[in-house]
């Protein structure tokens, strides 16, 4: 009974995780046929076009495009984590005025999204002479209301207060406790973090989509989509395009899964 | 484990920090020297006199954008090299249109980029309202080009330096991109006459003929479409219609309308859509249109198939769509007149930006004039794109507006397009409101083929509410 | 402590650590916000002189824009179509996946591999899928004798297909992270519970379903932004072709996002009303919010 039980959970398994895996089988095959065949029958086996598929992706600025994209969201993690962290470390360490106010107010923050101030937004990085930048799509980042709150759960779950306490008392600056003695102790939420916001920034497409006014500007969901647009739409190019768009992230996450999985309930589990 | 996927993530973010800062560093480098290049255009002589001037440019250009520098000193040798924008879908026009010109015209350099016809204004109107750079030369849809002309951001090609007299073009076509106090804001890249394609060997299985005239005989009124289509879907067991999308079918008896979209106050929503929806409702309770979404590549796959007949096709879709889409299809295609007479069908004109300094705008008058009043730009068009210009004097050479296209089984596409269809185009007025109408067009046109319950007079109405949702100018009535 | 010490720690060193948020958030995200609703009171189009409306901009919203309150209950109807069953096929799965030893990792890993999908590879490949001619889905469909589904091009069902996009994007992501709460409860407590005689159901419905909880809220939480947030996927499948539809079908999939994002880009730039229909949604999200934080505190007290 046991062993049918789990027999049964396996192939339920098996189903869901190809469920979750049939479209991506569909696009990397696809990405190796020529536009016109992909309608013609099934694709379910791969062609012989990946080649040229390849050649005309390469052929427009594709690696400026991917240069850019990995800028902003390198920029967006790098400085988005490091705020949020700082933010959760004030409010896991200090007691001060407005505390709780500040934790109902990140709160606020995650909900608006963000998109709606794009207006706004447009016309402060005109008065800042900004635009025809890539700094538009990264600034956005900075201050991330889902950051802040997560590294706050975090650090408030990771870190014991005393290490801070007795290296106050060894008289370690608060700058060296936060960056040589609490960082280490958060590393796993900082990851998990990191993975997110290079993820998100990376796939982000609105913001983009109003700031990328020139092929130098262009983030790859940009890129991608403006392959649909080349006298017809190039399915095969834009799928090729779009497998080499996902596999860094890819491998990012089957290398942090395990960690970033851990990093991710442990900011959870305290909700 | 977590050491290394920390550090994995530091090396990619700086060698993205360097691959970015390259990118930056370029674009600097481009703005500069464009301002150089406005110096070195504006004032050639000066320019080249004045070396102090050209060095602080190249200076200021700085150390990272060493390959622009050097562009820089170029334009100081020859006097005048500059670099214009273009944006634009119609790659089918520009691609070759701009490889010519620059050939013969090394001094100056298009840059083109391609932007979706559907994000196109979207993207004009998001570079003024965030103080962009605008492209020096824009392609205005002719959907929206009253649109363009509320933007005021474009040149007036009627005056100084340009001096374009309207009455080149032919009178149908003149008054379109023009305001109502005169000033032109764009040159049509060509008159867009449209008629309908046809697979050949289709027509021969079916009518017994692919002459266009002899079909054009079987297709008289638009009835004929109904009989005819219903038979064919019939004798196929089901499997060929005459038209393949109820968009394409809308958007032809569309503009086949002459109907204003707007006179004065009113918006004539009824009178111009129920006819539309009327004949769409009974091509597909009568299988005569088939259920593809038109412009979808779904769709467009179909020109390439055996079980579509007819396509209303512009003359921009014979390279935009016919060609690029049935590659084999060589010999099989003819052009036939519609029931409805020959009709205009989109298109557009070619502006030049004002917020573009007077190098660029020199250099992209430079083209415009190349390709719409030189004999090599207007051959160019014609062989290359099958597009030929509205300007009236090439037509005197009989020759001209006469090509026979092996593609088409050496039918003179030419003559057909611009003898016979140009001719009786009557355009109706343009309005402000063009392209919302069209957008809801082509929303009624999906809801009819998605639900066969859907009557003409449901979609008429579903249309009416929707233009109180979108139409925001309360002073229009919408009738 | 000393009183110097005190006020050090008290007031210059969190401020000093919060500081960069704050000074982020002000700049790049709450200006914008606060502008755009001054905007809301002007007619602008971008180009050419703002002129100064008063309320008309939020009375149009109100009593002439169906489109806007269209797209309000798009969102939630999506939001309800997706997010609620992609919780708990989450859950469940993180349940049968605890009990294995084997595959655990890869399991979670496949799975997770939907969320990290650029949005446009979604809209492109679900078009792929569930084209009514061609789509794969349909083949399949008709293969086995049925009639294939105009699932993109009906009002009716391409909301499901939006919503069936966030099952399969999101529901591996909520595996994980129930998985790994799951894996953290104590063993000894389902040890107990099998003492007790119960059966694994109801181990699953009284023990690991309460004990997951804040777990069930951090996810409820986040997809609410995520569910306020959608206009990615929507956009890149039903905004493929020349002649696309705002919208989808009969405007179905008009998302709040992308109405305001056509209200204000679109084929008329209205800035201005633009800036009203975000300040409307601002103040809608932030009381929901509001209300839902209030809700969620005082179930946590009792």
């Amino acid at each position: 009974m046991r062993k049918f039980a789990k027999a049964g959970s396996y192939l339920l398994l098996g189903i869901i995780s190809l469920i979750s895996l049939t479209p991506f089988y569909f696009m990397v095959v696809m990405s190796t046929y020529k536009t016109e065949d992909i309608f013609k029958g099934l694709p379910l086996l791969p062609s012989d076009y990946i080649a040229e598929n390849i050649k005309t992706v390469f052929a427009s600025n594709f690696i400026q495009t991917y240069g850019n994209s990995l800028f902003i969201s390198a920029m967006s993690m790098l400085v988005c984590v490091l705020v949020s962290a700082m933010v959760g470390y004030a409010m896991t360490v200090y007691q001060f005025r407005f505390k709780n106010l500040l934790k109902s107010f990140i709160m606020l923050t995650m909900m608006a999204p963000t998109q709606i101030g794009i207006i706004g937004y447009m016309i402060e990085m005109r008065t800042m002479h900004l635009t025809g930048t890539l700094w538009p799509m990264i600034f956005l980042w900075f201050a991330n209301g889902f950051g802040a709150f997560w590294m706050i759960q975090f650090i408030g779950t990771a870190l014991p207060t005393e290490i801070v306490e007795s290296a106050r008392i060894d008289g370690a600056g608060e700058i060296r406790i936060f960056s040589q003695m609490v960082f280490p102790c958060i590393k796993p939420g900082i990851l998990t973090l990191c993975l997110l916001i290079f993820l998100w920034s990376w796939n982000s497409y609105l913001v983009p989509l109003v700031f990328v006014n020139t092929e130098k500007l262009n983030t790859i969901p940009i890129f991608i989509k403006g392959l649909a647009n080349a006298y017809r739409t190039d399915y095969g190019a834009q799928l090729t395009g779009l497998v080499f768009a996902t596999v860094p992230l890819l491998l990012m996450f089957i290398i942090g899964s395990k960690n970033f999985i851990t990093g991710l309930t442990a900011g959870a589990v305290k909700g | 484990m977590k050491r290394k996927i920390v550090s994995v993530l530091l090396a990619v973010s700086m060698l993205a920090g360097m691959m970015a800062g390259c990118g930056n560093g370029g674009n600097d480098g481009n703005a500069k020297s464009d301002a150089s290049g406005e110096e070195a255009g504006g004032d050639a002589a000066d320019a080249a006199k004045d070396e102090a001037g050209g060095d602080d440019a190249a200076d200021a250009a700085g150390d990272d954008a060493s390959g622009e520098e050097a562009g820089g000193s170029d334009a100081e040798a020859s006097g005048e090299q500059v670099t214009i924008t273009y944006w634009g879908w119609d790659t089918n026009w520009y691609e070759p249109m701009f490889a010519k010109f620059m050939e013969s015209h090394p001094n100056i350099k298009i840059e083109a980029t391609t932007v979706a016809y559907s994000d196109y204004f979207t993207k004009i109107q998001q570079a003024i309202a965030s103080g962009s750079e605008l492209p020096t030369m824009v392609q205005q849809s002719c959907t929206l080009i009253e649109n363009y002309k509320q933007l005021g951001v474009f040149e007036d090609l009627t005056k100084d330096p340009y001096n374009v007299d309207p009455n080149a073009f032919f009178d149908f076509i003149k008054g379109r991109a023009m305001t109502d106090d005169g000033q032109l804001i764009g040159i049509e890249q060509s008159v867009s006459p449209s008629a309908i394609a046809y697979k050949r060997d289709l027509a021969k299985k079916y009518f017994g003929t692919d002459d266009p005239q002899e079909l054009a005989e079987i297709f008289k009124t638009t009835d004929d479409y109904i009989t005819e289509g219903k038979r064919v879907n019939e004798e196929s067991g089901g499997t060929d219609y005459l038209f393949h999308a109820g968009g394409a079918v809308a958007e032809w008896l569309y503009f086949a309308d002459s109907t204003d979209v707007q006179t004065d106050n009113t918006i004539n929503f009824t009178e111009k859509m129920s006819k539309v929806m009327g004949l769409l409702c009974d091509m597909r309770d009568n299988k005569v249109v088939d259920t593809f979404e038109n412009g979808t590549p779904q769709a467009n796959a179909t020109y390439a198939d055996d079980n579509h007949l007819f396509y209303p096709c512009p003359n921009w879709a014979i390279t935009y769509y016919i060609k690029s889409n049935d590659v084999d299809g060589s010999g099989n295609w003819g052009l036939m007149m519609p029931a409805t007479g020959g009709y205009s069908c989109g298109g557009c004109s070619v502006g030049i930006t004002n917020t573009s300094t007077d190098a660029q705008k020199a250099a992209a008058w430079e083209f415009i004039n190349w390709a719409f009043f030189t004999e090599e730009g207007v051959q160019t068009a014609k062989e290359e794109v099958e597009y030929y210009v509205p300007t009236k004097e090439f037509y005197e050479d009989p020759s001209y507006a006469a090509g026979a296209d092996e593609f088409f089984a050496g039918q003179d596409i030419g003559a057909f397009l611009y003898g016979e269809v140009a001719q009786s185009i009557v355009l109706p007025k343009t309005s402000v409101w063009d392209q919302t109408v069209i957008d809801i067009r082509d929303l009624l046109a999906v809801a009819v083929m998605a639900d066969p319950s859907m009557t003409a007079e449901d979609a008429v109405q579903k249309g009416l509410e929707e233009c109180a949702n979108r139409i925001t100018d309360s002073e229009l009535t919408i009738k | 402590m000393t009183r110097k010490g005190n006020k050090k720690y008290r007031i210059f060193w969190p401020l000093f650590f919060v500081a960069p948020f704050i000074i982020f958030f002000f700049t790049f995200n709450l200006f914008p916000i606060l502008y755009s609703l001054r905007l809301s009171f002007y007619d602008w189009s971008g180009v050419g002189e703002k002129v100064f409306v008063g309320l008309d901009n939020y009375i149009r919203i109100f009593t002439k824009d169906a489109t806007f309150l269209k797209s309000l209950g798009n969102t939630l109807y999506i939001m309800l179509l997706g997010f609620p069953l992609s919780i708990f096929l989450g859950l469940v799965i993180a349940a049968f996946l605890s009990n294995l030893k084997k595959f655990r990792n890869l399991f979670q890993t496949l799975n997770f591999l939907p969320y990290i999908t650029t949005p446009v590879a979604i809209g492109l490949i679900f078009t792929f899928l569930f084209d009514w001619n061609t789509g794969i889905i349909n083949r399949v469909i008709t293969f086995f004798g049925g009639e294939g589904i105009n699932w993109l091009g009906n009002a009716r069902f391409a909301p499901m297909v939006i919503g069936f996009m966030i099952i399969w994007k999101c529901t591996g992501y909520y595996m994980a992270l129930y998985l790994s709460g799951i894996t953290s409860i104590s063993s000894d407590i389902y040890e107990a519970a099998k003492v007790d005689g119960a059966g694994t159901v109801r181990t699953f419905f009284s023990i690991t379903v309460p004990l997951l909880k804040p777990i069930t809220i951090f996810i409820i939480f986040t997809s609410l932004i995520y569910a306020l947030q959608l206009f990615d996927e929507p956009n890149l499948m039903f905004n493929v072709s020349t002649t696309s539809i705002i919208g989808g079908p009969d405007r179905s999939c008009l998302t709040m996002v992308w109405n305001f994002y056509d209200v204000a880009f679109g084929s008329t730039a209205r800035l201005g009303y633009g800036s009203a229909v975000s300040s409307t949604l601002f103040i809608i999200i932030i009381v929901a919010s509001l209300i839902g934080m209030k809700i969620m505190n005082k179930k946590e007290e009792n």
